[in-house]
């Protein structure tokens, strides 16, 4: 499936410090490598090198959200495959991301099964 | 399963009985209560549903009821009923339950729809609930050593490098090894990833 000379590339836009080292740790260990950004400002200041397979994207990220960040995408054109979560709860927010093109929504705390086989989805997607 | 229950709570009897006639129409099973602490005193913890609340509600607000479900073990989904415009910030502020919030009046087609997602809701916490439960029950079989080396293992660390690290020979640490995969039922490190992924354990811990 993955690329036998470089593992794909996991964007993760994350400010909680402690779960974007639980979630790239999660990539690692499933062979992929994790793109690992704090705020919506640095990953559109200095994105990834490569493209990635997917983004995996916090909503409340103390500046700009992920909504927003979300937006500035599609409307650049970007076809990126994102996985939006949050740890509020309100329906509202899945309207949202969905309203701004998500490609799938994770309600916090999500399992490493839950977001693995999301990838996976995307990653058979992104082959056939 | 327990059928799921919507608690309609709201100190008007009109709004009671109306809300609870168009829930049942719809097939849903009500249950009403007159404020707060009615509903406290008569939800049975862990029967499945969800709560319709007004949030100006006189007496014991609806906010401090919010912070009362939050507190227990298997919070159900809130939906808030707010008047036109008045959504506070602190309603917003507060994430313990709430999964939506309707202005009055508010559409009946819109409030079956809420109720539908809301018990949807409470399923998909449920099963998350159920999950974690589970894996801390099988995490807490671990003695304190198996724990230590557990926390090494998820850190990417080689026998060797455990071994060296917690100053016992490679050979214990494959027994380790076996008894850890053995008491978290898992046949893979990568499980093993999944697992202390849903634990919430950091190796960083480890210092």
């Amino acid at each position: 499936m993955l690329d036998e000379e470089m593992p794909a590339l996991v964007a993760v836009v994350e400010d909680d410090a402690p779960s974007r080292v639980a979630i790239g740790r999660l990539l690692r260990a499933r062979g992929f490598e994790p793109a690992l950004f704090h705020s919506a400002e640095e990953f559109i200041d200095a994105p990834p090198a490569r493209s990635p397979l997917c983004l995996i994207l916090d909503v409340n990220l103390g500046g700009m959200s992920g909504i927003d960040l979300q937006r500035h995408l599609r409307q650049r054109g970007s076809t990126l495959p994102i996985i939006v979560t949050t740890g509020r709860r309100e329906e509202a927010i899945r309207d949202r991301a969905e309203a701004t093109g998500c490609t799938a929504f994770l309600w916090k705390p999500f399992t490493a099964t839950a977001l693995l086989s999301l990838i996976d989805t995307i990653a058979g997607r992104a082959h056939a | 399963m327990n059928t799921p229950i919507v608690h309609v709570i709201d100190d008007d009897a009109g709004v009671r009985q109306a809300t609870a006639r168009l829930l049942s129409a719809a097939r849903f099973t009500v249950q009403t209560h007159q404020n707060g602490a009615d509903f406290l005193a008569a939800a049975g913890r862990g029967s499945a549903g969800c709560i319709i609340l007004d949030v100006r509600m006189p007496g014991g607000t609806g906010l401090d009821l919010q912070a009362a479900i939050a507190e227990r073990d298997d919070p159900l989904p809130i939906i808030f009923l707010t008047g036109f415009g008045t959504i506070p910030d602190s309603v917003r502020a507060m994430q313990g339950g709430a999964v939506d919030f309707l202005v009055k009046p508010v559409e009946p087609a819109i409030l079956l729809e809420a109720v539908s997602r809301a018990l949807a809701r409470d399923v998909e916490d449920r099963r998350a609930r159920a999950h974690r439960r589970a894996i801390r029950e099988r995490y807490e079989r671990l003695t304190t050593r198996e724990r230590e080396v557990f926390l090494h293992l998820i850190a990417g660390q080689l026998n060797k490098q455990v071994a060296a690290d917690l100053s016992i020979s490679e050979r214990t640490i494959k027994l380790h090894r076996a008894r850890i995969f053995e008491k978290l039922e898992v046949d893979s490190m990568a499980e093993v990833a999944r697992l202390a992924f849903d634990l919430g354990i950091e190796p960083e811990q480890l210092t």
